[in-house]
């Protein structure tokens, strides 16, 4: 097989068909199908657009209809794409998408191709274009998106930059404005009549802003009643006047006592396919670094602890996707704002938090937040830093759960580096995410090796230039405990699993070494739909 | 065979200065390794009272290979003396527990005697606190092993990849029908081959290991190459000179002729 079919088999159809389908989060579309997306929707906003505008303005009829013309070559040629790129073009054009494709061009093909026929129900017909509004029912996950993610970027614009009392601020004078103006215009008009400065409906609008923000009088009123009724407004002018100011200094103080910390999460900000790490200790910084750079800060990081609101950072620039949660993660309530069940990975750190406390303690109170992360989402994987080896006696009964007690690997270590000198480079160098260093990958068995040997897969990859990764072993663990069941070079035929002469079956898995996760990776998309795979493109 | 007499004569053994929890798993790992030779090891401990009192710290001795322990301060010349260094394959430098976090420098003042006493010997240091590799690094020290380091690099990992901690620890255990990681000179026969020739010949006649990557001298900078790109400075297809190192994963040190 030759290893650059192997790649373009994986793009050339399949990218187009990616670029199509709607966008349905970076796990799972390229950026290309966000801008066709993007494209489209607008195309049939304007189009949409273009029934009422050509109701309005009848002088640019023939400039509108030439737009339609271009929209529906544009949409007829989406319609074609997508029947060319279709998984069955047999049955493609009778399911509701392609219908509703249809519908949306349908009305200006049988304008062009049966206008005498049909010129009757021209005007109708043009209606008819309307739709095209239900394509829309292909983007609604865009549009859910979006939603999330304008409310995501209100609350943390609020939360920030405690926009909450500005915002109260801000309705009140407005209600104020909208009853002070028409009570003024009503007052005026019927006491004073048109020689008053507020009978005009909008100057009324206009001098009781003007009171309101500024707290000076800007036009006297006539009345006696209505120089009352600008005296009261003169004074919560005055009075919102200071508030504002006050709130101003608030915001400034807040915002500088907050700088060189880490930004807390907004309460109401929702998050998903994100990275929570339970609590605190030295090691943090580090991970963070690692994690960002193993996938280019792709997914938001939570840290939630009890010294959240108070994590200190050398340079905020590194931290743009990091918030944290202050709160004991103990707490239910703690672990649903982190929403715990919509995260990717859970990581909980040994807290340092009392240095008196006994390693056995701290690793229980670790356990203890495993457990209840896993009460939250019992199908997110969850790392669990220990200080002692004796914790994992029980703690591996926590299925599902990776425990790392670095003395065990420490002590491996130096021990190998000794027999090997050297070797540590290697460990370390296969550790860290860099782009020029490998790392191990799991990844399944591509259909093109199913039913070869372990031998063919090896060459295979030697001479899979474009990707550069070795095959170093199979692992044939049960979907949920990846790691459990494998076997590294494998050279003798214990376990069914060994030998270079093994048949390759779907359902295998190859350990790897490369440089990142591989492209041509046959992934489950429920998986990357539910953030299970974490990827850096 | 544990003990406290050093007037037997030592040669290829390993020096452990200090004693803290470590111990055990190291000089058990060092002696009871199914892929190697078992090491004859010695201890040098400052406090004798601290491994005394911790008899938890104290490996079980199965095989022939001898243990002893030395008390007297590490830095100090007869002590090194006694604990034969001028003979010894390598340094192992433990953080003493007595200096609390501060340990890192009283270990670096270890590793540096130990350097001079005999430059030959491969040391390695268990350091504590990360933020001092950057100046223990421009010391003689071979290796520097960080715990704190590595907890944080498998907490990624592990986040990344679930489930690769455990290929690490089956990479770094010594328990027998576990792979290791062997760096070796190239043979004389394999000279100027490529990593890509290596490794074609050795998949096709179905060698016990893995070539993983190689090491190899590039403009007076010893440079390790793993999983080596199609392109680049040093690739698939760079030719590998007499000097360098071949490294692979199996069970056993490889030995290359039989599948050159």
């Amino acid at each position: 097989m030759d290893s650059k079919q192997f790649i373009k088999n994986h793009t050339i159809r399949d990218r187009v068909y990616e670029i199509l389908e709607p966008y349905g989060g970076r796990f799972r579309s390229t950026p290309g199908s966000l801008v066709v997306d993007i494209i489209i929707i607008c195309c049939i906003l304007i189009s949409c657009l273009l029934i009422p505008l050509g109701y309005f303005f009848p002088q640019y009829d023939a400039f509108f209809w030439q737009l339609e013309l271009g929209f529906t070559v544009l949409f007829s040629i989406e319609y074609l794409l997508r029947w060319i790129v279709a998984l069955n073009p047999l049955t493609y054009p009778f399911s509701l998408f392609a219908i509703i494709d249809f519908l949306a061009i349908m009305p200006t093909l049988l304008v062009l191709h049966g206008d005498y026929f049909f010129l009757p129900f021209f005007r109708g017909l043009r209606l008819l274009r309307l739709l095209r509004l239900l394509k829309f029912i292909r983007y609604r996950i865009f549009f859910y998106r979006a939603y999330i993610g304008i409310r995501n970027w209100s609350s943390a614009l609020t939360h920030h930059y405690h926009l909450r009392q500005m915002r109260l601020l801000f309705i009140v004078t407005l209600i104020f404005w909208v009853l002070g103006s028409n009570l003024l215009y009503l007052t005026e008009t019927r006491l004073v009549g048109s020689t008053s400065p507020y009978a005009n409906y909008w100057q009324a609008y206009w001098h009781i802003v003007i009171v309101l923000v500024s707290g000076i009088e800007d036009k006297e009123p006539l009345s006696l009643l209505g120089r009352i009724e600008v005296s009261f407004f003169l004074l919560i002018g005055i009075c919102f006047a200071g508030l504002v100011t006050a709130e101003l200094v608030s915001i400034l103080v807040k915002k500088m006592n907050r700088s060189g910390k880490i930004q807390l999460k907004a309460p109401a900000s929702r998050l998903h396919h994100h990275i929570v790490i339970i609590s605190f200790n030295t090691h943090l910084f580090n991970v963070i670094k690692q994690i960002n750079a193993a996938i280019k800060g792709k997914n938001q990081i939570l840290i939630v602890s009890q010294r959240g609101n108070n994590i200190k950072i050398a340079n905020p620039r590194q931290y743009k996707k990091v918030s944290a949660l202050f709160g004991d993660p103990l707490r239910r309530s703690i672990l649903e704002q982190a929403w715990i069940d919509q995260a990717s990975r859970v990581i909980i750190l040994s807290s340092d938090r009392d240095e008196k406390e006994h390693c056995l303690e701290k690793d229980n109170l670790s356990l203890m937040k495993a457990i209840a992360a896993l009460s939250l989402n019992p199908a997110v994987h969850i790392t669990v830093e220990l200080q002692t080896q004796r914790s994992l006696r029980y703690a591996s009964h926590l299925a599902g759960v990776s425990y790392i007690e670095a003395r065990e690997f420490g002590e491996r270590l130096i021990g190998q580096a000794v027999m090997n000198p050297g070797v540590t480079e290697i460990y370390t160098s296969l550790m860290t995410y860099t782009d020029d260093s490998s790392e191990f990958y799991l990844i399944p068995v591509p259909d093109e090796l199913i039913g070869k040997t372990l031998k063919q897969a090896q060459l295979f990859f030697l001479d899979l230039d474009e990707e550069p990764m070795i095959l170093v072993g199979i692992d044939r663990s049960p979907k949920p405990f990846p790691a459990s069941n494998f076997k590294l070079n494998p050279v003798s035929d214990e376990d069914g699993l060994s030998s270079p002469g093994v048949i390759l079956t779907e359902k295998d898995n190859f350990i790897l070494i490369a440089y990142e996760f591989p492209s041509f990776a046959r992934v489950n998309q429920d998986d990357l739909w539910k953030g299970r795979i974490l990827l850096r493109r | 065979m544990e003990g406290t007499n050093t007037s037997q004569t030592l040669n290829g053994h390993v020096v452990i200065c200090n004693c803290n929890e470590k111990v055990k798993t190291i000089v058990e790992e060092l002696q009871n390794s199914t892929v190697q030779t078992s090491l004859d090891v010695v201890l040098i401990v400052q406090d004798p009272k601290l491994w005394q009192e911790n008899p938890g710290w104290h490996p079980v001795i199965t095989g022939n290979a001898r243990f002893i322990v030395i008390y007297g301060l590490p830095t100090d010349e007869p002590i090194l003396q006694k604990a034969q260094i001028s003979h010894a394959r390598a340094a192992i430098i433990l953080a003493d527990p007595k200096h609390g976090k501060q340990a890192d420098a009283p270990s670096s003042l270890n590793a540096i005697a130990i350097e001079r006493a005999n430059p030959q010997v491969h040391t390695v240091m268990e350091l504590l606190s990360s933020m001092n590799r950057p100046h223990i690094e421009h010391t003689e020290i071979n290796e520097i092993i960080c715990l704190g380091e590595i907890s944080e690099k498998l907490i990624a990992s592990s986040c990344i990849t679930p489930g690769v901690t455990n290929i690490f620890a089956n990479l770094l255990t010594t328990e027998d029908g576990t792979p290791q990681i062997f760096i070796d000179p190239i043979p004389q026969r394999a000279r100027q081959l490529s990593f890509r020739q290596l490794s074609r010949k050795f998949i096709q006649n179905e060698a016990p290991f893995i070539l993983i990557g190689f090491i190899r001298d590039y403009r007076n900078e010893t440079r390790i190459v793993i999983n080596p790109k199609a392109n680049g400075i040093l690739n698939k297809d760079t030719s590998l000179p007499g000097r360098s190192k071949l490294i692979t994963m199996g069970y056993q040190k490889p030995d290359f002729l039989p599948y050159l």
